[in-house]
């Protein structure tokens, strides 16, 4: 698993002892934040770069309903596992999050959605990267002889830095430990 | 959506085509004496109601209100206000005489409609109802239980205690516990609709990913008409209950069941290689609450028995020739 010791995780919960368990399961691989409230959350996101909010559904006050609203509405880049007792239902389809937890959730649990949300955002970013390099692949080998461009030492460079991107997502698709996720994203690449 | 159940119209064949006409829910089948309106009504699985003619040969609209249970509505040609008094004490749902208002055959089948739609939105409350407590019960419940979880684990952050461990299992007890109930909720929810439903796929989906069991199925599963939410529910219960009594390493077997004469297959079983169960416990264990492991709830393959029982199949329970247990559901309806 890929050391993420600099990932920072935002917990938000109602119940602080809820709250400190996921920090003490959490803390020992992750920089941890907790906010017992969601609109105490959304201070803190407007102030300081997270990589993914563990985010309680009913809390008094701002729901987490409301706090995911705010999150699509401000663009943010993170990804975001709802943890609660609220069975899913097919409102999910519309939420915008990444992960979908249902209370009460063990400690094996909770790091392998963390886990898991955070390894579908590196595969993500590096598809949207391969994607980009790809692009300008393309571009070159259509305005270019293979001739002309074997002799280009920075054609040679963006070839390998595809090659090492491709066996990058194949190896953060083989992460996950849901063959049917693993398959799927295998085919998407 | 549930489809709209048919009607039956008691009396001439001309009058009831009008009305089949404009009726939106439902079909409308015909009958020409009230005699053979009953055997049509006892030979039904469900009917929205019954439209008769007050006298039609042999039976008339009273006795028929007093032999049938369904919404009866008296459309007589030959009507009068005291025969609507009575009609309408005795039971019927509606009076109507369609000789005496505009578009009379159509306001009879306006009022098959209005039955239809009573008994959608009969049956939409309760299952609004049933949601409403089930998800009552879900947040109520498995709040406090995360609640409890999250203290055991920073008590036990802090200390060293076997209490500890004893109170962590309880805990994980009533989770599973209120996990049956919201199953057997959820049981109760009146609309079925069956569809065909690849079996080998429906159990690819129920068993549970990162276990380390073995499933073994046969290539050639059949399609089976089921709800598909409730046969992944009854297949979960089946396997979750292979790996709890037979331990993550047991290997589960699913194979199909044919008729002995004709070789066509008519079901399924799912075997496993575990301890299996005491011939003389087999009748029980699709009782509520019969459980043979203190980690047990009991209830697991008492909904298994319900969701076979709705979808109109056979369940029953024998030894594997791995030794352990073999469930076999017969008389699916395989498409």
């Amino acid at each position: 698993m890929a050391d993420n010791s600099d990932k920072t995780i935002l917990i938000v919960d109602d119940e602080e002892m809820v709250a400190e368990s996921y920090e003490l399961y959490l803390q020992d691989d992750y920089n941890t934040i907790v906010e017992l409230s969601g609109g105490g959350a959304l201070m803190e996101l407007d102030q300081r770069e997270v990589d993914l909010v563990l985010l309680d559904r009913r809390m008094p006050g701002m729901s987490g309903d409301v706090v995911v609203e705010h999150i699509e509405k401000w663009e943010m880049d993170f990804q975001v596992v709802m943890v609660t007792a609220v069975d899913p239902d097919i409102d999910i389809v519309d939420m915008p999050v990444d992960g979908y937890l249902t209370k009460p959730v063990s400690e094996d649990e909770l790091v392998d959605a963390v886990e898991r949300a955070l390894a579908i955002k590196q595969y993500e970013d590096l598809i949207a990267e391969y994607n980009q390099l790809a692009e300008k692949y393309e571009i070159l080998t259509a305005e270019f002889s293979s001739r002309e461009l074997s002799s280009r030492d920075r054609f040679a460079e963006l070839e390998s830095q595809m090659d090492e991107m491709e066996a990058e997502i194949a190896e953060t698709v083989e992460q996950f430990s849901d063959s049917k996720l693993s398959d799927a994203f295998s085919r998407l690449h | 959506m549930e489809p709209d159940h048919p009607s039956i119209y008691i009396g001439s064949t001309t009058v009831g085509s009008d009305i089949a006409a404009s009726v939106e829910c439902g079909d409308l089948s015909f009958a020409d004496t009230t005699a053979e309106g009953i055997d049509a009504i006892n030979a039904a699985g469900s009917l929205c109601c019954v439209v008769t003619d007050h006298d039609p040969p042999a039976i008339d609209c009273f006795e028929l209100l007093e032999a049938v249970e369904l919404p009866v509505i008296v459309a007589t040609t030959n009507g009068s206000s005291e025969l609507a008094t009575r009609a309408l004490r005795a039971g019927a749902e509606t009076y109507i005489d369609p000789s005496t208002i505009p578009q009379g055959r159509t306001a009879v089948a306006a009022a098959i409609d209005h039955c239809c739609a009573a008994q959608s939105k009969g049956s939409g409350a309760v299952d609004d109802r049933i949601e409403e407590f089930s998800s009552l019960v879900s947040h109520e419940l498995r709040s406090p239980i995360q609640k409890a979880t999250s203290g055991i684990a920073l008590a036990k952050a802090q200390c060293d205690s076997e209490y500890l461990d004893e109170v962590e299992s309880t805990l994980t007890r009533m989770d599973s516990l209120i996990g049956n109930l919201l199953d057997m909720l959820d049981e109760t929810d009146s609309a079925i609709n069956l569809e065909p439903v690849d079996l080998a796929a429906a159990i690819d989906d129920a068993w549970p990913a990162g276990s380390n069991a073995t499933l073994s199925v046969e290539t050639d599963l059949p399609t089976v008409e089921a709800e598909p939410s409730r046969l992944y529910q009854l297949l979960e219960n089946v396997f979750r209950n292979c790996l709890d009594h037979g331990g993550q390493n047991v290997t589960v077997t699913v194979g199909t069941l044919t008729s002995a004469d004709t070789d066509v297959p008519t079901g399924f079983y799912i075997a496993d290689d575990g301890p299996g169960i005491d011939t003389d416990d087999q009748p029980q264990v699709f009782e509520y609450g019969y459980t043979t492991s203190s980690e047990g709830t009991g209830l697991g393959l008492a909904i298994v028995n319900e969701i076979a029982d709705t979808f109109g199949w056979e369940i029953t329970i024998t030894d594997s020739e791995a030794g352990g247990t073999r469930l076999e559901i017969d008389q699916c309806n395989i498409i």
